[in-house]
Order: structure tokens, then C-alpha cells, then sequence
């Protein structure tokens, strides 16, 4: 079974990131305008709320309302992740035509478009798992900002609350909000290093298990590079952040980690994979020697001398992981 | 010079202010005079040592323009003692955050890392101490005995973050009796014809001083945190994060009324003397008895009639104000969170201001025997203000 490629004419659907920073844009230069904050009117007040409201749901401890908070977070931007991840997994399914590319073009700028051709033929943005990070990064920064308020940890912290709670009584009857979760004050950076130690070990699977394959060594070290720089720096965060923060971090990295499940099925969990030092193991569908086939009309990749390719793979890139686990059962 | 977080300072009365030109780098009274840095003394006088002699002129004046004292360059007061004191002790209270009760030559406050300490008033050193589970971020109560002239202190009640208000012997910090209100204490317990203890989960409780029996319990919505005040004979106020002002029958627990400010209530309310105020310049109308005025978040000071609780005027300071409003000379000071000391008539008029601190305030202003107003800032800054007007001066101290 060939995957189906999605709808190439998706005028509408790449006018979309365009719609959403014009309509962003445009609202942020209308609150400036109206000497309104912009980045506390649409991230943090509304975070903080949101985070208060959940902490109702929970029976008021703050740490479920972070975790509820997270899973709901990731849900909203599951297309985002699982883009990403088919997008990595997409990749490495051309690793051996990436690697032929970069034997046949000499020419840097010849190898980039045959390059880029390439990706646009199997549907793959590079820059596809930008997104996913961009909002993580955005939700993690206004949600430590927004801890700042709600658990800052003294008294004093909340008369900034109190100037972003919305005037609603089942809002205001949350306040102040439970601070100690787990052996966690919420409020505070923890002091047992435990917190620090789970974040790092949890983003350095997660780093793992993202690790893009690459023809290109100088890459390949960069990404190796950034395995271990990655865990390390939000170790040193954690460290220094509210404990809530740091919550956020772990259980947003366990989502990931059944996110690429999904999409990868349990070998991307395999142990091996995870061992530092050892080579990013090609996911599933890199370890089949075929690439996907190009649509019709458009040519397999040739040499700058316009020959075809001495074994241009062909095949397919994996369907994911609920539609594999239905082939599973067919094979019993 | 500041006062460094988390530390008592014990300050000479009223906070002498230095002299032009003087120069803190003496702080020993080494001629025996009772004073200290007061750099170049007049011909006769024994010289300090340390001084720098750059200002001969006696030069700090009282309000009528005559000499303040008899000593020329007379330095920088500095604080008697600090405590926790530089001697290596391991002891971090991390914050007060109420002012202290001083009775009988002792010193008592509760601090932010749960306990509340007794210290000698003329040296700092520690009496005793007593420890709570959690952190004191109000001032203690303090129930009073004896006469007006000399009034004893019979009962130390101290709020905690445990959730429980502890009635403590003032001689030795014993627990006379402990009630738990079920949630964290933020605001200071109030002691009259019962021990009034509010606690964030918006419950206002009555004790019998004596046993601890409950009275009755006053119920809101939202967690209430000012220091609730007895603004008359049988009228409690108090308020919080239900927006919310409450005036309640301190013998019956039952609401008289409730004013509804733009956000939460926190410094504490001041009652006071009422003034004719008409909407109509020039219109007589008569004076309410009394005046609650409420400070408020959202930046404005409300003027309420007790009896009726409804509004008479409203202040705008643009910032939340969580300090308690003073008045001094007739003025009534308040400042907000900014730092922005206001001066404000009793009809709600602008008398000037705003002087502006530059530094965070969240303290109670303090009126002193002179008629100004000291402030003390976040980080231990003090500053003294004239409430005639609105003149800021940093209060200079030196260890």
C-alpha cells in the first residue's frame, strides 16, 4: 500500500500560516497602539486564568491543573507535533537518496535544488519541526511567567495576580492557589535536584528520539551536539525556575514520547537508540532501502549529467503507527 | 544607607536627620557625649574621632526655624542594634513583614521563617522564640491589660501559614492556647471583646480571648487578607479577594454592610473623623460620624461612610495601593505600590503630590511624634515625608 499524498493544490492551506501572522500581527499593533501589553493581554492573562480555571477542575491542587494543562496544550498542537515527527520520519526514508545527492553534486548550489526538489517531492517541509519547538518554547516561557504570579512563592507576588485575574468569583475563589505538589513547591526551583535531574533525562530522550538523520557529518556532530547541550541547559533552567515549570517540561516530554510511538511504533522507544554514543538508528521506514516513489510526471533523481540513479529507492514512506498495528493483525 | 532584608533594625527615635555634609564613617560614641558621628562639635566640645569637618553650621532646624540641637555636623543617626546580629548565628528570618510590639523593654515580631522571636529592647539579644509550621507574614496581635497610662501587655497572638493563631504568655512565649481556622493566616488577629482571626480561605473567626471558644464565624467567597479593624464600638471591616469590603457586627458576626471596590482588598482600612462632603460646592451637609477609608488595588483609596458604607469619595493613585493610609498634620498620606506618596485632604482633594519614591512600598507608613511620615520601602530603604508638603527625604542609616 502506497501512502496517499496529501492534496498538493492546498492553495487555502498554505495561505494559513500567512492568514494567522497577518491577523497576529495586526492585533499586537492594535494593543500597542492602545498601550496595551500585548505579549500579557494574549499569552499571559489568559494563561494564568486558564491555569486558575483548570486548578477548580482538579480540586485545587496546581500541580494536576499544570499536567491537565500540558496534556490539553499538547492535544491543541498535535498536528504541529505529528507533522513534525512524519516530517523527521519523512526524512530519514531519503536518507540513501540524500546520500546519493551528495556523492553526485559537487556543485553546492546544483545539490541544494536537487536537494530541495527532493524534499518537495516526498512532502517534506525541513523546517517542519520548527513549529512544534516554537510553541513549546512560547508556552514554556509564558508559563513561567505566569507561575511568577500564581505561585510566586510570597505573599507580595500576588498583588501582580491581581491585576491579571478576570473579575470572575469562581476565578477569585481559587486564590491563593496550592503551592506544594508531589515534593514540589510550585513556587520555588527544587532544591533536591530530583525535578532537574527527570527534566534532563526526559528532554534527552526526547532530543533522541527527534535527532533528524544526516548526510552530512559536520550535522550529524551538531546534532549530537545539541542532544547533550539541550538536556543540559534545562537541567540549569530548572535549577533556577519555579518547580511548575519544570512539571510542564517533564509530562510535555512524555506526551512526546507517545507521540512518536504513534507515529514510529515501539521501535523508536528501542533502548539502543536512547544509549549515548551510539548512532542515531534509522527509524523505521530509513531502515527500508526504498524511497517513495515520485509522483507521476516528475523524474527520479538523476546526476548533473541527467542520468538516472544507479539504485534510485523507491517505495514508500510508513503509514502510521494505528494503520501499521492494523497490518499487524492482518499478518496473524 | 538601607536596612538589609530580612533583618531588625532598631532605629533612634524619630530618625534624626544628618546634617549637611556630615560624613558617615564614625559610628562609635567614643567622646562619651550620648552621641554619636556628630563629626566637628562646637568649640569646647571634645572632637570625635573619624569625622570629616566639612560643615561648621548647625544647620538641622526645627520647624520654627530655630536650632534642632546644640552640635554642628552631627553626622548620621545609626541603629542601635540589628537581629539577627553579625555574629555568625545561623538564624534567617527572610522577611518581616509587620511591625513589631514593644512592651516592657521587649521587642516582639513574627518572622517569615515561622517563628516569633521576643528580643531585649535596648541590646537585640533574644529572649526567646517560638516556632510555627509555616511562615508569619502579618503583624502580631497583641492583647492589652492595665491602665491607659501604663497599659501591660497580657497576650501575643500570632497568625501563621499552619493555619493557626497562637495565643503566647508575652514573659516566655508559652502557648496559652492554638485555634486552627483550616487555612493559611495572612492578615494580623485583632484582639477586643473577642480575638478576631481572618484566614484566606474567607473565613473570619470570633474567640473568646480567654479559652478559644468560637463566637461565631463571618463566611465570604474570596480569602480574606487585610488586617481586620474595629472601626467603631461594634463595627469589624474587613476585606480581600472578593473584591469586597465587609462591615460586620463584632458581638454578632452578622454583615451590616459591603462596598464593592475594582479589585482585591488588602492594606489594611484606617477609620477616622468624617468631614461635611457635598457633591454641590457650597451645600451644607452634615459630617458622617466616622470614616472608613480603604485602600484598594486597583489603585484608589475609597472613603466610606461606616454607618451606611456607602461611598463618599474615591482617590485614583493609578497603581494598587496595599499600604494601610496615614494621616499626619490633618493629611492623609498614602502611597502605592510605585512608590508614589500622595497627599489627600479629608474631602477627598489632591493636597499634592505624587512624590515619588523610585522604590517598591507594601509597608505600612509610620506617623511619627513630629508629624512627618516615615516609609519604609522594599529593600530597606526609609524615607521620611512631610505631610504639609509632600517633601521626600531618605532617611540616612548607618551599622
Amino acid at each position: 500500500m502506497t501512502r496517499t499524498q496529501p492534496p498538493s493544490g492546498g492553495a487555502r492551506g498554505n495561505m494559513m500560516p500567512f492568514v494567522i501572522i497577518v491577523v497576529g500581527a495586526t492585533a499586537i499593533f492594535a494593543l500597542l497602539a492602545a498601550g496595551i501589553d500585548p505579549w500579557d493581554t494574549l499569552f499571559i492573562n489568559p494563561l494564568i486564568n486558564a491555569l486558575v480555571l483548570l486548578d477548580k477542575v482538579v480540586f485545587n491542587q496546581f500541580g494536576l491543573a499544570i499536567l491537565l494543562f500540558t496534556l490539553i496544550m499538547r492535544l491543541a498542537t498535535i498536528p504541529f507535533t505529528i507533522r513534525q515527527l512524519e516530517s523527521t520520519r519523512a526524512l530519514q526514508a531519503v536518507q540513501p537518496q540524500m546520500q546519493e545527492l551528495q556523492k553526485k553534486y559537487k556543485d553546492p548550489k546544483r545539490r541544494q535544488e536537487e536537494m530541495m526538489k527532493l524534499y518537495r517531492e516526498h512532502n517534506i517541509n525541513p523546517l517542519g519541526c520548527f513549529m512544534p519547538m516554537l510553541i513549546q518554547m512560547v508556552v514554556f516561557i509564558a508559563l513561567y511567567r505566569s507561575l511568577v504570579f500564581t505561585v510566586g512563592g510570597s505573599p507580595e507576588s500576588l498583588i501582580g495576580l491581581s491585576q491579571r485575574l478576570y473579575p470572575i468569583g469562581i476565578l477569585q475563589s481559587q486564590i491563593p492557589l496550592q503551592q506544594h505538589f508531589l515534593w514540589l513547591n510550585l513556587g520555588q526551583p527544587d532544591t533536591t535536584f530530583a525535578l532537574p535531574l527527570i527534566v534532563g533525562v526526559s528532554t534527552y530522550i526526547q532530543q533522541k528520539m527527534s535527532m533528524t538523520p544526516t548526510a552530512s557529518a559536520q550535522m550529524q556532530q551538531q546534532q549530537q551536539m545539541m542532544t547533550w547541550m539541550m538536556p543540559m541547559m534545562f537541567v540549569f533552567l530548572t535549577l533556577s525556575l519555579p518547580s511548575g515549570v519544570g512539571v510542564y517540561w517533564v509530562a510535555s516530554n512524555i506526551f512526546s514520547l507517545f507521540a512518536s510511538y504513534y507515529v514510529y511504533g515501539k521501535r523508536a522507544l528501542s533502548w539502543r537508540q536512547l544509549l549515548p554514543g551510539m548512532e542515531t538508528a534509522p527509524g523505521p521506514a530509513a531502515r527500508a532501502p526504498r524511497g517513495k516513489a515520485p509522483p507521476p510526471g516528475q523524474p527520479e533523481v538523476a546526476n548533473e549529467k541527467g542520468e538516472p540513479p544507479a539504485a534510485a529507492p523507491t517505495g514508500k514512506v510508513r503509514t502510521p503507527h494505528g494503520k501499521r498495528r492494523g497490518k499487524r493483525k492482518n499478518r496473524r | 544607607m538601607s536596612i538589609d532584608p530580612g533583618v531588625l533594625a532598631a532605629l533612634p527615635k524619630d530618625a534624626p536627620q544628618p546634617e549637611t555634609g556630615a560624613d558617615c564613617v564614625n559610628s562609635a560614641d567614643d567622646d562619651g557625649d550620648g552621641l554619636v558621628n556628630e563629626g566637628c562639635p562646637k568649640a569646647g566640645d571634645e572632637r570625635e574621632s573619624g569625622q570629616a569637618c566639612r560643615n561648621d553650621t548647625n544647620d538641622d532646624t526645627k520647624k520654627d526655624g530655630s536650632a534642632d540641637d546644640d552640635v554642628v555636623n552631627d553626622g548620621c543617626p545609626v541603629w542601635f542594634w540589628v537581629f539577627p546580629p553579625d555574629n555568625g548565628d545561623e538564624i534567617d528570618l527572610e522577611a518581616i513583614y509587620g511591625a513589631p510590639i514593644v512592651s516592657d523593654d521587649t521587642v516582639y515580631f513574627g518572622a517569615y521563617d515561622g517563628n516569633v522571636y521576643a528580643l531585649d529592647a535596648a541590646g537585640g539579644s533574644e529572649i526567646w522564640r517560638f516556632g510555627t509550621d509555616a511562615p508569619i507574614v502579618s503583624a502580631l496581635g497583641a492583647e492589652w491589660g492595665g491602665d491607659v497610662q501604663a497599659p501591660a501587655l497580657r497576650t501575643l497572638l500570632a497568625g501563621s501559614g499552619d493555619g493557626r493563631v497562637y495565643a503566647l504568655a508575652p514573659e516566655d512565649g508559652r502557648v496559652r492556647w492554638s485555634f486552627d481556622t483550616g487555612d493559611e493566616i495572612w492578615a494580623s488577629p485583632l484582639v477586643a471583646e473577642s480575638v478576631f482571626v481572618s484566614s484566606v480561605n474567607g473565613k473570619l473567626y470570633a474567640l473568646d480571648p480567654e479559652n478559644r471558644d468560637r463566637r461565631w464565624v463571618f463566611e465570604t467567597d474570596g480569602g480574606l487578607l487585610t488586617d481586620p479593624v474595629l472601626a467603631d464600638k461594634g463595627t469589624l471591616i474587613a476585606g480581600g479577594i472578593g473584591e469586597t469590603l465587609y462591615a460586620i457586627d463584632s458581638a454578632t458576626g452578622e454583615q451590616k454592610w459591603s462596598f464593592d471596590g475594582g479589585n482585591w482588598f488588602w492594606g489594611k482600612p484606617l477609620a477616622g473623623p468624617g468631614v461635611p462632603v457635598s457633591p454641590n460646592p457650597g451645600e451644607e451637609v452634615p459630617a458622617p460620624d466616622t470614616v472608613v477609608y480603604a485602600p484598594n488595588l486597583d489603585g484608589k483609596v475609597y472613603s466610606l461612610n461606616l454607618r451606611t458604607g456607602q461611598k463618599i469619595w474615591e482617590f485614583d493613585t493609578t497603581h494598587p495601593v496595599r499600604s494601610a493610609p496615614v494621616f499626619a498634620a490633618g493629611v492623609l498620606v498614602v502611597v502605592n505600590r510605585n512608590g508614589e506618596v500622595y497627599g489627600v485632604d479629608p474631602a477627598g482633594r489632591q493636597k499634592w503630590g505624587p512624590t515619588l519614591l523610585n522604590k517598591t512600598v507594601l509597608a505600612d507608613p509610620l506617623s511619627l511624634s513630629d508629624d512627618s511620615v516615615m516609609i519604609v520601602a522594599t529593600g530597606g530603604d526609609l524615607f521620611r515625608i512631610d505631610p504639609n508638603t509632600g517633601a521626600s527625604s531618605p532617611v540616612q542609616v548607618q551599622k
